[in-house]
C-alpha cells in the first residue's frame, strides 16, 4: 500500500435521495471516503445501511425512477463522474470502474452464452475481434482459473457452478483493464471453502493489476482476511473510518463497537450472541441528530439534538460521533 | 419428452377426431345428409347410391365409421358447386391462407415487439399509455368493418392499393395490417410483463455495469430474456391469426380457405365446408403441437 | 359528492370516467331501445334511400343517414345494441357459469377429472369457432341460439382455465387445510372459502370477454351465419353496406363505429378493473 500516492477514487459528501409512495429520504447521506491505487476498503454496515446504493451511485447506476444523486462529488481519476455526461459516463463503466454483483447465480444473462458476455465486454472497451477476440477471453478465463477455458466459452452460465459463476462475472469484469473493482457481497451467496478460494483469486489479481478494490461486505471475517482500511456505515452515513487492525482492535464509534461484539468469536467460544437492541431508523423516517442515538448505550442529550462531524483523531480513525468532540 | 411429445400427439389427433365427429353429427342433425351433399337437382338413382354408399341406412355409429374409412382414404366427396373432389379445391387454397396469416403475423410482432418493449421502458409514462392505448384500440376493433374502411380509404378514395384478390406485395398491406394489428394487443401486454420482470433481474444491473449501451441492454439482453414466455404465446397466435382470417379473407377477396368456406355456405356446398373446417382444425391444432414441443428449444435452460 | 370530488377520486384511482359512462350508457340503450330509437327501425322508406349522415350534408331527420331501404341507421344501431349485449351477457352467463363449475372441480379434485377438462379446455381453444357458426348456419341454419352455443364452447375453456389455475392456488392456503381439518366437504369449502376468493377475477374476466363476445358476434353475422335479418345488427348493417361502400359509405361505417366505441369502453373498463382487483392477473 503507497501512502503517498494520490486517492484514484474520491468521495464527497455523496448524497443519493430515494423515494417512493412511502416517501422521501437520504439512502446515501453525506458519504465521504477516499480509495488508493491497490487499496482494499471494506464498507460495512447492516443490510439497509447505504452500501449497496453508495456503491451504485459510484456509477451513477441507482433506480432511475426511484432515486436521485442530489448533491457532492464523485473524484475519479482527478475528474467529477457526476458531471459527466450519460454517454462519457457509459465510457468509465466496466473500462475504468467494475463492479460483481452479490448472486452469481442470477447476475449473468442465462440467455446468452460465456462467451458472448464475456465478448461484449472486450469489443467495447478493447475493440477486439475475430480471433484476438476468442483468445483475451481465453486468457481472462485462465485468469479467473476456470479450467478449460475455450469450453467454457460455448457453455450457458446454467454450465457453471455457483463459484464458477462469479469467476466468470470476476472475468466480464477485469475484460476492460479497470482501475476500480466494486465488490458488492461477492461472496454472500457461495460456500465457504469456494468463498475463500475466490477470495484469494481477488487478491492475486488485485496484487498484479494495482487495483483498487471497494469491497461490500457484512462479514467481519472476510473484511479482517481482504480489507486494508474499513468504513462503517449505518443509516446512509459512514460512522467511523480506520485502517483494519485499529478498527478491530480499538473501535471508536459506539455502533462499531456494538458490531464487532454481535459478531460470533470462534476462538473464545462465546455461547451468547450479543444484539444491538432497537432496530435501525427507516430511510424514510425524519432525522434530528446522530440516527444511532436511539440505540446507543451513550447516547447524550446533544446526539440526539445535532448530527455530529466528522473527525480525524490522532491514532487515524475517522469518528462521527459526539464522545470524541473534545 | 418423448413422453411429452407423445401426450401432445395423442391430443391433437383427439381434438381431429372430436372435430370430425362434430361435423358429422350436425350433418346429420339436419334431416338426411344426402341433401346437405347431394346436389339439388340430383336422381333418385344417384341419391340411392350415394345412401349405399355412405351406408345412411345403417347404425349412426356404423356411418361414422364409413366416413372415417373414406376419409382416411382422402375421400370427403365432390364439391356440389363444380363437381371437382373437394380435396383438391381444398389443398389448392392451403397456401394462400397460410402465405396471408403469416404476413398477419409478421406485422402482429412488427407493431407489439417495438410497443411491448417501450411500454416496459418507459413504464406509467406516455409511451406506456401509448402502447396499451394503440394495442387496446386494435383489440376493439372489428377487423372485417376495419378492413372495409381501409379499403374505402387507400383503394376506392385514395387509389393507393388493390382493393381485392391476389397478386404482388401491394394485396398483403391492408389485408395483413388488419390482422396484425387486431391480435397485437395480447402481445404486447405479456412482453411488456415479461419485459418489466426482466429489466429488474441482476444480470441487467450487470450489463450496465459493463458500460454498455441503454439499447443494447434493453433490446440484446432484456428483450431475448423477455420473449421466452411470449414465444410460446407467439406460436399460438399464429393459430388464432389463421381462425381469424376467415373474415378476412372474405372482405378482401382474398381466395383461400376460408374465402372457400364462405363461399361453400353460400352455396350449401356442404362437402367442401366440411373439408375447410376439418383442414383448419388440422393446422392450427398441428401448430399448437408444434409450439408445444419446440418450447423447450427456446431456453437453454431446458434445452441441455 | 360534488363533481369535483368525483374527478379526484377519478384521477386517485384511474377511474376511466368516459368509457364507464359508455358502459352504462349501452345498458340503458339496450333496456329502453324501443323508446330510443327514434324511427322504426324496419321501416322502409323509398323516398329516403341513402341519405347521407348530418354531419356529410344530411338532416336531423337521420342523424346517421339512411341505408339503401330508406331505413335510419341511428335507429337501427340502437335496436342493434340489444343483440350485441344480448349475445354477449348470454354468452357469458352459460359459457362463463359451465366454465367456472368446470374450473371449480378440476381444480380441486385434480387427477384425471383435471386432466380430462384441462385438456378438452385446449381442444376447445384451439377450434375454429368461425367454421363451426358457418357448419352451422349450413345445417341448422344460423340464429341467435347458434351465435350464443358457439361462442359459449370457446368461452367455458377460458374461464375452465384460469378458475382452475386460482383454485390451485388458493387450495395451498392455511384457513382451506384449516377448513379442511375440521370436517368440512369439498362442496362446503369450494362455495365458502374458494368461490368468494375468485370472484374478483370471474368479474374482470367477464367484463373483459364482453367486448370479444360483441366483435365475433359480428363478424358471425357478417359472414352470414350470425343473427339473421331483418333484425337490426350491426354486423349485418356492415354486411348490407358493403356493397353501396363507394356510394354510401355510412351505411358500413357507423354501425363499425359503433362496435369500437363500445368494444373499446367495456376493453377500457375490464383493463381498469384488472388493475383494481386482480394486479396478478395477466393476458386474459
Amino acid at each position: 500500500m503507497t501512502q503517498q500516492a494520490q486517492p484514484i477514487l474520491q468521495v464527497r459528501n455523496l448524497v443519493t435521495r430515494i423515494g417512493g409512495k412511502r416517501g422521501f429520504g437520504n439512502a446515501v447521506d453525506d458519504v465521504s471516503f477516499d480509495l488508493m491505487p491497490g487499496e482494499t476498503l471494506g464498507l460495512v454496515g447492516e443490510s439497509g445501511s447505504g452500501k449497496s446504493m453508495t456503491c451504485l451511485s459510484v456509477l451513477r447506476l441507482t433506480p432511475p425512477a426511484a432515486t436521485h444523486i442530489t448533491g457532492g462529488q464523485v473524484i475519479f481519476d482527478g475528474e467529477d463522474l457526476l458531471r459527466k455526461t450519460g454517454a462519457e459516463m457509459r465510457g468509465y463503466r466496466g473500462r475504468r470502474i467494475s463492479m460483481i454483483l452479490q448472486d452469481p447465480m442470477r447476475a449473468l444473462n442465462p440467455v446468452l452464452t460465456v462467451g458472448e458476455q464475456i465478448f461484449e465486454s472486450l469489443r467495447l472497451h478493447r475493440g477486439l475481434r475475430g480471433a484476438a477476440l476468442r483468445e483475451a477471453a481465453c486468457e481472462l478465463l485462465e485468469r479467473v482459473r476456470i479450467p478449460d477455458p475455450a469450453a467454457g466459452l460455448t457453455a450457458y452460465p446454467h454450465h457453471f457452478s455457483g463459484g464458477m459463476r462469479q469467476r466468470v462475472v470476476g472475468a466480464i469484469a477485469l475484460a476492460g483493464n479497470p482501475d476500480i473493482l466494486i465488490a458488492d457481497e461477492p461472496t454472500t451467496a457461495l460456500d465457504v471453502t469456494v468463498q475463500a478460494a475466490f477470495l484469494d483469486l481477488l487478491k492475486s489479481i488485485q496484487r498484479q493489476d494495482r487495483l483498487g478494490i471497494l469491497f461490500v461486505t457484512h462479514d467481519f471475517a472476510v473484511v479482517s482476511r481482504m480489507c486494508d482500511r474499513v468504513a462503517v456505515m449505518y443509516a446512509g452515513r459512514i460512522v467511523e473510518t480506520a485502517p483494519t487492525d485499529m478498527l478491530f482492535d480499538r473501535p471508536r464509534h459506539p455502533y462499531t463497537e456494538s458490531l464487532l461484539r454481535s459478531v460470533p468469536d470462534v476462538d473464545r467460544r462465546e455461547e451468547r450472541l450479543y444484539a444491538i437492541p432497537g432496530q435501525p431508523p427507516s430511510v424514510f423516517a425524519p432525522r434530528t441528530g446522530c440516527p444511532f442515538a436511539p440505540r446507543c448505550p451513550r447516547a447524550m442529550d446533544r446526539c440526539r439534538q445535532e448530527t455530529p462531524p466528522t473527525r480525524r483523531l490522532d491514532d487515524g480513525h475517522e469518528v462521527s460521533c459526539w464522545l470524541h468532540e473534545e | 419428452m418423448t413422453r411429452l411429445i407423445l401426450s401432445r400427439l395423442v391430443q391433437a389427433l383427439a381434438t381431429l377426431l372430436v372435430t370430425s365427429l362434430i361435423v358429422f353429427v350436425l350433418a346429420r342433425s339436419s334431416g338426411s345428409p344426402a341433401d346437405l351433399v347431394l346436389p339439388t337437382d340430383a336422381t333418385p338413382a344417384e341419391r340411392a347410391l350415394y345412401i349405399e354408399r355412405m351406408g345412411l341406412d345403417r347404425p349412426i355409429a356404423e356411418q361414422y365409421l364409413i366416413f372415417l374409412r373414406d376419409a382416411v382414404q382422402g375421400d370427403f366427396g365432390v364439391s356440389i358447386r363444380t363437381g371437382a373432389p373437394a380435396t383438391e379445391l381444398v389443398f389448392d387454397r392451403v397456401g394462400r391462407t397460410l402465405l396471408l396469416a403469416t404476413a398477419g403475423l409478421a406485422v402482429a410482432l412488427l407493431i407489439s415487439l417495438p410497443l411491448g418493449v417501450m411500454a416496459a421502458v418507459h413504464r406509467g409514462r406516455g409511451w406506456d399509455r401509448f402502447s396499451m392505448g394503440f394495442a387496446l384500440l386494435g383489440q376493439s376493433t372489428p377487423a372485417f368493418w376495419l378492413g372495409i374502411v381501409l379499403i374505402l380509404i387507400f383503394a376506392v378514395w385514395l387509389r393507393w392499393l388493390p382493393s381485392s384478390g391476389v397478386g404482388g406485395w401491394q394485396h398483403y398491406v391492408l389485408p395483413s395490417l388488419v390482422l396484425g394489428w387486431s391480435i397485437s394487443a395480447g402481445i404486447v401486454r405479456l412482453l411488456r410483463s415479461s419485459m418489466l420482470e426482466v429489466l429488474d433481474a441482476e444480470f441487467i444491473k450487470l450489463a450496465r455495469t459493463k458500460g454498455l449501451r441503454e439499447p443494447v441492454v434493453v433490446w440484446k439482453h432484456a428483450l431475448r430474456n423477455a420473449l421466452i414466455p411470449v414465444v410460446t404465446f407467439i406460436g399460438f397466435m399464429y393459430g388464432v391469426i389463421i381462425a381469424s382470417g376467415v373474415v378476412i379473407e372474405v372482405v378482401f377477396g382474398w381466395p383461400g380457405l376460408g374465402y372457400l368456406a364462405y363461399e361453400s355456405t353460400l352455396w350449401r356446398d356442404f362437402p367442401v365446408l366440411q373439408l375447410s373446417v376439418l383442414v383448419y382444425t388440422a393446422i392450427i391444432v398441428g401448430i399448437n403441437f408444434l409450439v408445444d414441443v419446440s418450447y423447450g428449444l427456446i431456453d437453454p435452460r431446458i434445452r441441455t | 359528492m360534488t363533481l369535483t370530488s368525483i374527478r379526484r377520486f377519478a384521477r386517485l384511482r384511474r377511474l376511466p370516467l368516459l368509457p364507464l359512462a359508455m358502459v352504462a350508457a349501452t345498458v340503458l340503450v339496450a333496456l329502453f331501445a324501443d323508446v330510443l330509437a327514434p324511427h322504426d327501425p324496419l321501416g322502409i322508406n323509398p323516398a329516403a334511400r341513402q341519405m347521407p349522415p348530418v354531419f356529410a350534408g344530411g338532416s336531423w331527420e337521420h342523424p346517421l343517414g339512411t341505408d339503401r331501404l330508406g331505413r335510419d341507421v341511428f335507429s337501427r344501431i340502437v335496436l342493434g345494441t340489444q343483440i350485441s349485449l344480448g349475445v354477449a351477457v348470454a354468452t357469458i352467463l352459460l359459457g362463463g357459469l359451465i366454465g367456472t363449475v368446470l374450473g371449480l372441480v378440476a381444480g380441486y379434485r385434480g387427477g384425471w377429472i383435471d386432466a380430462l377438462v384441462m385438456r378438452s379446455a385446449d381442444g376447445f381453444l384451439a377450434f375454429p369457432s368461425i367454421l363451426l357458426a358457418l357448419v352451422l348456419a349450413v345445417t341448422v341454419g344460423p340464429s341467435f341460439t347458434v351465435v350464443v352455443v358457439v361462442l359459449a364452447l370457446v368461452l367455458w375453456a377460458r374461464f375452465a382455465r384460469l378458475v382452475r389455475g386460482e383454485v390451485l392456488a388458493i387450495k395451498e392456503r392455511d384457513y382451506i387445510l384449516l377448513a379442511r381439518v375440521a370436517g368440512a366437504g369439498g362442496a362446503y369449502i369450494v362455495w365458502r372459502h374458494i368461490l368468494p376468493n375468485i370472484l374478483n377475477t370471474l368479474v374482470v374476466l367477464c367484463t373483459l370477454q364482453v367486448g370479444w363476445a360483441i366483435i365475433v358476434e359480428a363478424s358471425l353475422t357478417f359472414l352470414g351465419a350470425g343473427v339473421p335479418p331483418p333484425t337490426p345488427t350491426w354486423g349485418g348493417m356492415v354486411a348490407e353496406g358493403l356493397d353501396y361502400i363507394e356510394s354510401a359509405w355510412w351505411i358500413s361505417v357507423m354501425p363499425g363505429l359503433a362496435i369500437l366505441l363500445v368494444v373499446f369502453s367495456y376493453n377500457t373498463v375490464g383493463d381498469w378493473l384488472r388493475d383494481v382487483l386482480d394486479p396478478q392477473l395477466r393476458n386474459v
